[in-house]
C-alpha cells in the first residue's frame, strides 16, 4: 500500500499503551484495516484515533493493574466479584472517592467553605489575569511589535510630549534617518459612508501612508495594502476595509475587493480587507484610505499626521531617540516653524498600554493577595480537620490500615475537594471575566482579545491542587508515625506538642490573611475616597437632560473654501436652518452647535494678543471651542462680563470673541481683556466677553485657559455636534431631531448619540472600573480573612472546652471567658493590621496616579478602614466567644 | 473447586478461530464474529481475550512470514487448543442442557 499511513501521534500512542508482545500484531492489524478504509475512501484517519483511543481505555488500566503487581487475569474480569482477591487498585480508589464524596456531603459547612474560598480564588484570578493578558501582555497584532515605535514631535514651550508632526517634517525625518528600516504617516478621521437604501453611517477612519501595512506587518484577510502609486497626490481612490465592516455591511462578500464604496460622498475602490484584530485606534478604525500627501502638500506649521517607524535590526529605542533629538534640532536650524520642536521615540506598546497599566496592575496585585488569603484558609480549614481526625487515623493505623491505605483515603477526600472547586472555579471565571468586560470602559475592551488564558487558569487550577493535596495529606503523613496511646489520649486532651506547633502555623496564617486583607481594604478605601470627590467636581456646565449628536458635514456639499473662509454659505445655511427647525421642535428648550461636545477637549491653538506680540513665543496653545451664540445657555455656562455671541456677529460683521475666566486671570490680570484683540488661525478678532470656566479634559483636570469662537464667524471643518436641552428626557426627541437633521440633508450621518450624563459617566468608566473591582477584591479578602479568624478561633474553643469547663467550675464567670477568647482573636487581628499598616504604606506608591486629589497615606482612610477591620474581627470573633462562655463544665469535663 | 467455564465474548472469539480455520488472526476474527453476530466487535477486547487464552493454554500462535504484497506484514495467526476445544465443548453442553425443554416458550417470539 502507498500512500496513506495511520496518524503518527496515535502510533505513538499506541506504542505506548499496548504491551510489548502484542504491539506488532496489532499494529498490524490496525494498519491493514486503516490502509483498507482509505483505499475504498472511507475515512481512515478519524477511525484510527476511535480505535486508538478505545485501545488506551482498555489497556491504560491493565498496564497500571501490572505495575502495581496483579496478576493480569485478574484485571480482566472487573465485574465477577471474588471474594478470595482483594479489590483491584482502581476499584479500591473509585470507592474511595464515594466515601470521600459522602463523609464531605455530611460535613456540609466544612466542604461548602474550603470549595467556595478556592473557587473564589480560582475565578477570580483567572478572570483578571485574562483581561491582564489580553490587554498588557499578549503580542501586539503587529509583526515584531518590539522593533515598532511611534515618533511624536514635543513641544518645549508648552511642555507638550505628544503631538503630531506636520508633513515636511515626517519628510525630512525619513529622508535623514538611519535608524529606521521605514516609516509611515497616519492620521484619524470620520467619514461618512453611504450605502444604498440604509441610512448613512459614520465610519472611523484612518488615512495612511502607503507604508503603513507592510510597515506594521498587520494581518490582511484578502487583497492587499495601499501602493506608493495610490498614496500620490490626486491619486486614484482606493480603501481598505476592516474585517468587522466586511462583516457587518458586507456580509463576507469574497467578491468585494475590486468594488466600489462611497464615502464622503466619494467611490472608493476597496483593495484589501484588515484582519479585525488589528484595532490599534479606540474606537477601532473600519476603514483605511490612503493620505495621498507629497512633501509639499501642508504647511510645515500644520501638525495633522502622526509618524510610526521600524527600527532597524539592532537598534535600540534610545538610539533612536538620540538620532531623531539630533534631526528635529537640525530641522529647528533650518525652519522657523520648528522652533522649540524636538522629536520623542515611544514604543508601540507603551503608547497604545501605558496609560492603562497602573490600573490593571494593581488589580492583579489585589487579586493575587485574593488567592492568597483563599490559599491560607484552605490549609487553615484543612489542618483544623485534620487534627480532628488524628484520633480516627491512629485507630484506623492500629486496626492494621498500612500508612499507603491511609494515603489513598485522605488523597481521595482532596480529589474530591479540588475537583469541586475547579469545576466552581472555572465556571466563576468565565462570569467573572463576563462581568468584567461589561464593567470595563470602551477605552479597555476595544482595545481587543480577551480571552480566559488557559495558560493561568492551569496556574490557579495547579497552585490550589497543590495547596489542598498538601494540607489534605498533612494527617494521613502523619498519622503514619503517630503512636497510638498518645494520641487517643491526646485526642480527648487536645494538648501535646505536635499540635501546639500546628496552631502557631495557624495563628500565622490568620495574621498574614488579616495583613493581606488590610492592605486591600486601605487600597479599595482610598480608591472609593477619590472616586467619591472626582465625581463632586462641578464641571461647569449643567450635564441633565442634554442630548449630544455628532454629524459631518461632507465637504462636497458643503465647500470648504479657505481663501473666503469664514464665508461658507452652505454650511451657515445648514446650520442656521437646522437650530431654528429644532428650537421648534416641542419638549426642546434650548439647542446649540459646537464643534466638539464639552467633555471633549478639542484642538487647541497658537495666539497672539495684539500689541503683546513678543509674549507669543513663550505662551502655549490654548484650547479653542467654536460655538454657536446659544451655546452658553443651553449648557449653562455662565456669562462672567462683557456679553455673548450675538446674532449680529456673523461672517460679514467684525470679527468676535470670547474668552474663559481662567484665561482671564492668566493673560488679562489687569481686568482689560474686554475691547483686546487677540489673533488666530490668521484673524484677528475682538474680545467682547467673559464666560465661566468650564472643564475641558474630563473632570480631573483644572479648566485651561481657553477661547471661544463663533460659529458663524469660524464655521466648523467637517464634524459638529448638535447639543439639545429638553424639558424631559432627553432620549424622547432623539427620533424628532433625527428627522429635523435629515429634512435638511438626507445624506448626512448621524452619530455618537448620547445624553451629556451617559457622557459623564462615560469620562469616569476608568475610575469606576477600577474602583468597583478593587472593592470587589477587598470585600472578598475581608470576608475570607474573617472567615479564617474565626475558623481558628472555633477550633481553639473546641480543642479547649475541658480547660475552659474547668475554669467555669472553679469559678470563672463567663464574661471573663468570653474576654479571654476575645483577646486571643483580637491579638491575632492586630498584629495584622499592624504589617498590614507597614504592607500598605510600602505599596502606596503604585496607587498614586490612579488617586484624584488624595494622598495614598490619607490618614483619615487608614483609621476609616481599622475601625472597620476592628469592628468586623470583633464581631467574627464574638461568635466562638459566645460559645466558649456557654460550655456547661460538667458536661465538658466528664468527657474526659 | 469450580470448573473454569468460558465467557460469552470467549466463546464467540474461539468459534470465531474455528470457523477461520487457517485464515484467523486478529483483523479477520473481528469481521467473523461482526458478520456473524451482526453486532459491532471491540477491537481491543478481542485482543485481551486473545491474549489472556493464549497466556490459559487455550489458544495458540504463530507468526507467519511476511506476505510478498506491497505493504505485506507478518500476521499473528491463532488456533484452538484441546483444552480450548473442551471448553467449549462444556460450554455447548452447558447451554443445551439449560435450553432443554424450552424451545416452546421462545419459539413464539
Amino acid at each position: 500500500m502507498v500512500g496513506a499511513t495511520p496518524p503518527t501521534s496515535a502510533v505513538w500512542l499506541l506504542r505506548r499503551t499496548i504491551p510489548a508482545d502484542q504491539t506488532d500484531e496489532i499494529l498490524g492489524d490496525l494498519a491493514e484495516v486503516f490502509a483498507r478504509r482509505t483505499d475504498t475512501g472511507l475515512d481512515g484517519r478519524w477511525w484510527y484515533w476511535r480505535q486508538a483511543s478505545a485501545f488506551v481505555l482498555r489497556y491504560f488500566p491493565e498496564r497500571i493493574a501490572e505495575r502495581m503487581g496483579h496478576r493480569p487475569s485478574m484485571y480482566w474480569r472487573p465485574s465477577r466479584p471474588n471474594r478470595n482477591r482483594k479489590a483491584s487498585v482502581m476499584e479500591q480508589f473509585t470507592q474511595d472517592l464515594r466515601l470521600a464524596a459522602r463523609g464531605l456531603l455530611r460535613e456540609r459547612g466544612f466542604s461548602a467553605m474550603v470549595i467556595l474560598t478556592l473557587a473564589l480564588g480560582i475565578g477570580a484570578t483567572t478572570a483578571v489575569f485574562s483581561v491582564v493578558n489580553g490587554l498588557l501582555l499578549k503580542p501586539l497584532p503587529v509583526h515584531e511589535a518590539g522593533r515598532v515605535v511611534m515618533v511624536w514631535e514635543n513641544d518645549r514651550v508648552t511642555g507638550t510630549e505628544r503631538e503630531y508632526a506636520s508633513v515636511p517634517d515626517y519628510y525630512d525625518f525619513l529622508e535623514l534617518n538611519t535608524v529606521f528600516d521605514d516609516m509611515a504617516m497616519y492620521a484619524t478621521s470620520s467619514l461618512n459612508f453611504t450605502n444604498p437604501g440604509l441610512d448613512p453611517q459614520r465610519l472611523q477612519a484612518e488615512q495612511i501612508s502607503h507604508s503603513w501595512d507592510e510597515l506594521l506587518g498587520v494581518r490582511l484577510v484578502m487583497g492587499r495594502g495601499i501602493t506608493r502609486e495610490e498614496d500620490q497626490p490626486g491619486g486614484p481612490l482606493v480603501a481598505m476595509i476592516s474585517e468587522g465592516l466586511w462583516i457587518r455591511s458586507f456580509a463576507t462578500s469574497p467578491d468585494i475587493l475590486g468594488t466600489t464604496i462611497t464615502l464622503n460622498d466619494q467611490s472608493h475602490t476597496i483593495v484589501g480587507v484588515v484582519g479585525k484584530e488589528v484595532s490599534l485606534t479606540i474606537p477601532p478604525t473600519d476603514v483605511w484610505v490612503p493620505l495621498q500627501l507629497g512633501p509639499t502638500s501642508t504647511h510645515r506649521a500644520r501638525h495633522n499626521v502622526g509618524q510610526i517607524a521600524r527600527l532597524k535590526a539592532g537598534v535600540t529605542v534610545a538610539q533612536a531617540q538620540e538620532e531623531m533629538t539630533r534631526l528635529a534640532t537640525q530641522l529647528e536650524d533650518m525652519y522657523p516653524e520648528n522652533a522649540a520642536r524636538g522629536a520623542f521615540v515611544e514604543p508601540i506598546s507603551e503608547v497604545m498600554r501605558g496609560p492603562i497599566r497602573p490600573a490593571l496592575l494593581v488589580l492583579f496585585g489585589a487579586v493575587l493577595a485574593v488567592l492568597l488569603i483563599a490559599c491560607a484558609n484552605v490549609a487553615n480549614l484543612l489542618l483544623a480537620r485534620g487534627s480532628r481526625r488524628a484520633t480516627e487515623v491512629a485507630v484506623h493505623a492500629a486496626l492494621g490500615a498500612t500508612p499507603s491505605r491511609m494515603f489513598q483515603r485522605f488523597l481521595a477526600e482532596s480529589l474530591v475537594l479540588i475537583g469541586a472547586s475547579w469545576v466552581i472555579g472555572i465556571g466563576l471565571a468565565f462570569i467573572g471575566l463576563r462581568a468584567i468586560l461589561g464593567l470595563a470602559p470602551a477605552a479597555l475592551t476595544s482595545l481587543g482579545g480577551v480571552t480566559p488564558d488557559f495558560l493561568v487558569l492551569s496556574l490557579t487550577l495547579g497552585v490550589s491542587g497543590a495547596i489542598a493535596f498538601g494540607f489534605g495529606l498533612l494527617p494521613a503523613w502523619q498519622g503514619r508515625r503517630l503512636d497510638l496511646q498518645a494520641n487517643l489520649k491526646e485526642g480527648r486532651r487536645q494538648g501535646g506538642s505536635a499540635s501546639i506547633e500546628r496552631m502557631r502555623f495557624q495563628r500565622f496564617l490568620v495574621v498574614g490573611q488579616m495583613a493581606v486583607a488590610f492592605v486591600l481594604l486601605i487600597g479599595s478605601a482610598l480608591l472609593i475616597n477619590s472616586f467619591w470627590r472626582l465625581s463632586r467636581v462641578d464641571p461647569g456646565f449643567a450635564t441633565s437632560n442634554v442630548l449630544r449628536v455628532s454629524l459631518l458635514l461632507p465637504e462636497s456639499r458643503y465647500p470648504r473654501d479657505f481663501q473666503v473662509y469664514p464665508r461658507w454659505p452652505e454650511v451657515h445655511q445648514f446650520n442656521e436652518r437646522l437650530l431654528r427647525t429644532l428650537s421648534d421642535i416641542p419638549g426642546i428648550q434650548d439647542v446649540a452647535l459646537a464643534v466638539s461636545h464639552p467633555l471633549d477637549g478639542g484642538f487647541t491653538n497658537s495666539f497672539r494678543i495684539t500689541g503683546r506680540e513678543s509674549e507669543a513665543a513663550s505662551q502655549p496653545e490654548m484650547p479653542t471651542r467654536l460655538v454657536s451664540p446659544d451655546y452658553f445657555r443651553t449648557m449653562s455656562v455662565p456669562l462672567v462680563a462683557g456679553r455673548g455671541f450675538e446674532d449680529r456677529d456673523h461672517a460679514e460683521s467684525p470679527l468676535v470673541m470670547l474668552i474663559n475666566q481662567a484665561a482671564a486671570d492668566r493673560f488679562f490680570p489687569d481686568d482689560d481683556a474686554i475691547g483686546s484683540r487677540i489673533t488666530f488661525w490668521g484673524m484677528e478678532r475682538e474680545v467682547v466677553g467673559i464666560v465661566g470656566n468650564e472643564r475641558f479634559y474630563g473632570l480631573a483636570e483644572d479648566t485651561p485657559a481657553a477661547m471661544y469662537g463663533s460659529t458663524s464667524q469660524a464655521p466648523p471643518v467637517g464634524g459638529e455636534v448638535l447639543l439639545v436641552r429638553t424639558a424631559g428626557d432627553p432620549l424622547l426627541v432623539v427620533n424628532a431631531v433625527r428627522q429635523a437633521i435629515w429634512e435638511q440633508d438626507a445624506d448626512l450621518a448621524i452619530f455618537n448619540v448620547a445624553t451629556l450624563d451617559e457622557t459623564l459617566a462615560e469620562s469616569l468608566a476608568t475610575e469606576r472600573f477600577t474602583t468597583v473591582l478593587l472593592l470587589v477584591f477587598g470585600g472578598v479578602a475581608l470576608i475570607l480573612a474573617l472567615v479564617g479568624v474565626y475558623g481558628v478561633l472555633a477550633y481553639l474553643v473546641a480543642r479547649r472546652r475541658h480547660e475552659i469547663g474547668v475554669r467555669l467550675a472553679i469559678g470563672a464567670s463567663s464574661e471573663e471567658i468570653v474576654r479571654m477568647v476575645l483577646r486571643q482573636g483580637m491579638v491575632l487581628a492586630l498584629v495584622g493590621m499592624f504589617l498590614g499598616v507597614t504592607g500598605a504604606v510600602a505599596l502606596s506608591g503604585s496607587l498614586r496616579s490612579l488617586l484624584f486629589e488624595i494622598s495614598p497615606l490619607d490618614p483619615a482612610t487608614y483609621v476609616m478602614a481599622a475601625t472597620g477591620l476592628v469592628v468586623a474581627a470583633g464581631m467574627a470573633c464574638l461568635m466562638p466567644a459566645l460559645r466558649a462562655s456557654r460550655v456547661d463544665p460538667v458536661e465538658a469535663m466528664r468527657t474526659e | 473447586m469450580a470448573r473454569e467455564s468460558l465467557g460469552e465474548f470467549e466463546q464467540l472469539v474461539l468459534l470465531a478461530i474455528l470457523q477461520l480455520s487457517d485464515e484467523a488472526y486478529g483483523v479477520s476474527i473481528v469481521e467473523e464474529i461482526e458478520r456473524r453476530t451482526g453486532r459491532t466487535v471491540s477491537r481491543p477486547a478481542v485482543y485481551i481475550a486473545l491474549r489472556r487464552m493464549g497466556n490459559k493454554g487455550l489458544v495458540s500462535s504463530t507468526l507467519a512470514q511476511p506476505t510478498p504484497e506491497p505493504g505485506g506484514r507478518a500476521k499473528r495467526y491463532y488456533r484452538v487448543q484441546k483444552a480450548g476445544l473442551d471448553l467449549l465443548a462444556d460450554s455447548r453442553r452447558d447451554l443445551l442442557n439449560m435450553w432443554d425443554g424450552l424451545s416452546p416458550v421462545l419459539d413464539g417470539r
